[in-house]
């Protein structure tokens, strides 16, 4: 599709235009408010609300403000990092849990909140070029490292040209592999260009990876953390725990009008064993850790407590390799497909904290322009068989599943494997269990016929970065071997189309075609679930990120 | 006596240079490739090959194994490809914390222990005896991690009266800070080993009693409580003392479920994520700990006995 240059030029009339989609109902208030902060418009839809919606917020900003004023001071200890790690080099994380570390020491150029809408935060705002190849930011001023050097552009140059040097080796350069380089206009305005038309570019600057280090950096994080963020390190243990302490100069600034964190410090320490996170909790010794879903009793019945959960589009897979037997067949697809009763899966593995899945990963809600009104397919043993018979299998099929070894993952993947497996079976699809410690090292082979996969992936910022990795011909990790033209020609267009209706729209085509005739089975989205003092005021974020700066706790 | 030592330390060495070649031919049949746990399975081939080869995996593998034993014995044992830190340092600490509790644990275990084992030795097939191996069959028969929950359900959860949350900060573990974080962890791990020591005192104990030169002793007409302190005594702790000497290393080393019921930072726990994470260095170095720690404990024993017993002693 061709790159749209006026409607670029009137990037207002965009954002007015979308926000009458969104009074027609054509798209969400979220997916509005999203498109037009990621167009670096903000501040502009704010003021197209209606004058009831601004009455709203205001009343909400005042009974903050009088209520609820949060309030300073104490510290958090918290088990949500599993383990804490040790590492070099931000730009080579591939976890969430160790970026959670880095969250506390350093910013991003932007932020994605616990409701997944996109925030300033080194970067004020953002702005395409008219070719759409060159995004230009503004940067924030008067913002200082924790170990004295004022931010401005070079930092932000370095951080991004060192992100995408072969060298570094950041996973940042095959997610965002459309960025070409940074360059600086002057102190405070950074053009950042790009080798294609990528609409989503701007959520990139919240990967992992893309934390703003200063140019003077010498490398090595745990010796040199520096970073323009709420907290710095006060006591490292590897293995066993980390302290963050508050900076008194952090940049951002709480309801009260002074520098957050409202936190004295913060702690992340490993409790691995859930028993000994629970008498932690018990004792008072804990404030925020993660909990399972088996022992919401327990965790519901502690004192001072509460269990809270929040949705995310992390998700169970099984994967039919789409270029072995019996899996090119589109019917063997459909068939394994519609054994599984989804509401079965929310109900039996999430007691009910979960939501159906429509055999693709968008999970509605949690990714912008995400189709809301998946109607994931009602489980049909007739129907089943009888493709099963149509496609040469009348007396049923036998599948080995390769899965993540329980030993590897506490027996996670194996609760699906199982579950599947007890699925298929009256439809005449026999599947042996075959736990595999190096699933890892074989994920993205050949298995050979009559294979699936059982797997887990997790919440990705946008639909295209998950496409990108995992769907299109050829992507990195494209370990169901998927290939459609059709898919992936939609998918380039997706990527460059600037126009939100036709963007919501070509999503939902990209779902579709997964959906229908697509490699993978994804029975639902799960939500994470953690347990609280019940004094802590503090958001669960879908993609686990841990960002402790606006927690607060009442005294 | 010197020769005796010296015979001991000879064979140690030996055992112990036969385990580090066991040791290291195991870490290099585990299907397990470092540059890919290091880099992480999103890296490419290409760079995982030049990890590999900077790492020297590609060398041969008797250079590789003298290289490796060669930093070992000089304290370099390398980074955690887990954590990413040095080991060295990390071990070292959580040996500190481990032998803290190990000695405490041995401290509520020996005069306990000895104490019945001799009594139940002395009132065989009475009812003393007939209670203290009861006791002792039942606390050999809970594992640690019942014993574990139980304590913690009890005094920490009811009673309220010691944390059961045994998670340590600070540099060091600061004994005057933490004293109390210990009890838990300790009382577990001697709950586990006391019934043991009492029966092997109890076995060592009537078999001193049936021995000839007791008889004679009371024969002659030595006071009966001469004769247990002065004669009996003497002999029957052997056994049992060269016992605890050897569990010593397992407490040290092996408290793995206690340390993580508690989520106490000891080796154990340390070892048991190692092992989890195909954290190649970790779980040679623990390894090589731990057989270092068993060997040392048994020459300990042995060298006591020794000394304790005058058959060996004087021979």
């Amino acid at each position: 599709m061709k790159f749209d240059l006026k409607a670029l030029r009137a990037r207002k009339e965009q954002v007015q235009e979308a926000h009458f989609e969104y009074t027609q109902g054509k798209i969400s208030r979220r997916d509005f408010l999203r498109f037009s902060s990621m167009l670096g418009a903000g501040a502009m839809a704010t003021g197209l609300l209606s004058p009831l919606e601004r009455f709203q917020m205001d009343q909400a900003k005042r009974l903050l403000a009088q209520d609820m004023a949060p309030t300073r001071g104490g510290t958090i200890v918290n088990a949500l990092g599993i383990d804490t790690t040790r590492f070099d080099d931000p730009a080579r994380l591939s976890l969430v849990f160790p970026s959670n570390y880095v969250r506390q020491v350093c910013d991003y150029l932007v932020r994605l909140d616990p409701e997944l809408n996109l925030q300033p935060a080194l970067a004020e705002s953002w702005l395409p070029s008219e070719d759409g190849l060159t995004w230009t930011l503004t940067l924030r001023q008067g913002v200082k490292f924790n170990h004295g050097k004022d931010f401005n552009a070079d930092d932000v140059v370095f951080t991004i040209n060192r992100l995408i040097d072969p060298e570094t080796a950041s996973g940042f350069a095959g997610a965002a592999n459309y960025v070409t380089g940074a360059e600086k206009v002057d102190d405070f305005t950074v053009n950042i260009h790009t080798d294609r038309v990528a609409a989503d570019f701007i959520y990139s600057l919240f990967l992992y990876q893309a934390a703003i280090l200063p140019a003077d950096w010498p490398g090595d994080f745990f010796t040199n953390p520096w970073g323009t963020g709420p907290f710095t390190i006060e006591e490292f243990a590897p293995g066993e725990y980390i302290r963050f302490k508050r900076r008194e100069d952090y940049w951002m600034l709480g309801a009260d009008g002074l520098s957050l964190p409202y936190l004295d410090s913060v702690e992340f320490v490993s409790y691995p064993d859930e028993l000994a996170r629970i008498s932690a909790l018990q004792e008072g010794s804990l404030h925020l850790a993660p909990a399972s879903i088996t022992l919401i009793d327990q965790y519901q019945s502690l004192p001072g407590y509460d269990f809270k959960s929040v949705q995310t589009g992390n998700l169970h897979i099984a994967i039919m390799q789409f270029n072995q037997e019996p899996w090119t067949d589109p019917k063997m697809r459909e068939a394994l497909k519609l054994s599984i009763d989804r509401q079965a899966y929310v109900d039996t593995l999430y007691l009910g904290y979960a939501i159906q899945g429509d055999d693709h990963p968008i999970a509605p809600g949690m990714y912008p322009l995400a189709p809301a009104d998946q109607t994931p397919r009602q489980q049909d043993y007739e129907q089943a068989r009888a493709l099963l018979a149509e496609a040469g299998y009348p007396d049923g099929i036998d599948l080995t599943a390769l899965y993540i070894d329980p030993a590897s993952d506490g027996g996670f993947t194996e609760g699906f494997a199982l579950f599947l497996a007890a699925q298929a079976e009256p439809a005449g699809i026999r599947i042996a269990l075959q736990p595999t410690p190096d699933y890892w090292n074989i994920w993205l082979d050949d298995w050979g016929p009559n294979h699936i996969g059982v797997s887990n992936w997790a919440q990705k910022n946008t639909a295209s970065e998950m496409f990108n990795l995992a769907y299109r011909t050829g992507s990195v990790w494209n370990e169901s071997h998927w290939s459609n033209p059709e898919f992936d020609a939609l998918l380039e267009e997706f990527d460059r189309t600037l126009d939100q209706e036709t963007r919501v729209t070509q999503l939902a085509q990209l779902t579709d075609m997964l959906s229908n005739d697509g490699p993978v089975i994804v029975p639902g989205f799960r939500q994470d679930f953690a347990t609280m003092v019940s004094k802590l005021h503090y958001n669960l974020h879908p993609q686990a990120f841990v960002w402790m700066a606006d927690a607060w706790l009442e005294p | 006596m010197l020769r005796f030592i010296l015979r001991r330390f000879v064979t140690l060495l030996i055992t112990m240079l036969a385990l580090s070649i066991l040791i290291f031919g195991l870490s290099e049949v585990l299907p397990i490739e470092p540059a890919l746990v290091i880099l992480g399975r999103e890296s490419t081939p290409e760079a995982r090959a030049a990890l590999s080869e900077e790492m020297g995996f590609n060398r041969p593998l008797p250079e590789r194994y003298v290289n490796w034993l060669v930093r070992f014995i000089s304290g370099d044992w390398g980074d955690s490809y887990r954590l990413g830190a040095p080991i060295q340092p990390l071990v070292m600490r959580r040996l500190l914390n481990s032998t803290i509790l190990a000695a405490l644990a041995l401290l509520i275990i020996s005069p306990i222990s000895l104490f019945l084992g001799v009594i139940a030795g002395l009132y065989r097939a009475r009812w003393p005896d007939r209670a203290i191996s009861a006791g002792s069959l039942l606390t050999i028969s809970l594992p640690d991690f019942v014993v574990g929950l139980l304590l913690i359900i009890i005094f920490s959860w009811w009673l309220k009266l010691l944390p059961a949350d045994s998670s340590l900060r600070g540099a060091d573990i600061d004994l005057a800070q933490h004293w109390r974080k210990l009890i838990l962890p300790a009382v577990t791990a001697a709950f586990v080993l006391v019934g043991y020591i009492t029966r092997v005192t109890r076995v060592s104990m009537i078999e001193v009693m049936d021995s000839p030169y007791i008889r004679t002793a009371i024969l002659k007409g030595l006071p009966y409580r001469t004769v247990i302190i002065r004669h009996a005594l003497r002999n029957a702790l052997i056994a049992p003392i060269a016992i605890i000497t050897t569990q010593f290393a397992w407490l040290v080393g092996g408290l793995i479920i206690i340390e993580q019921l508690f989520n106490y930072p000891g080796l154990g726990s340390l070892f048991a994520d190692a092992a989890r994470s195909n954290d190649l260095p970790m779980i040679a170095t623990s390894s090589m700990i731990t057989v270092s720690l068993i060997v040392f404990s048994q020459v300990i024993a042995d060298v006591l006995y020794g000394l304790l017993n005058p058959r060996i002693r004087f021979s």
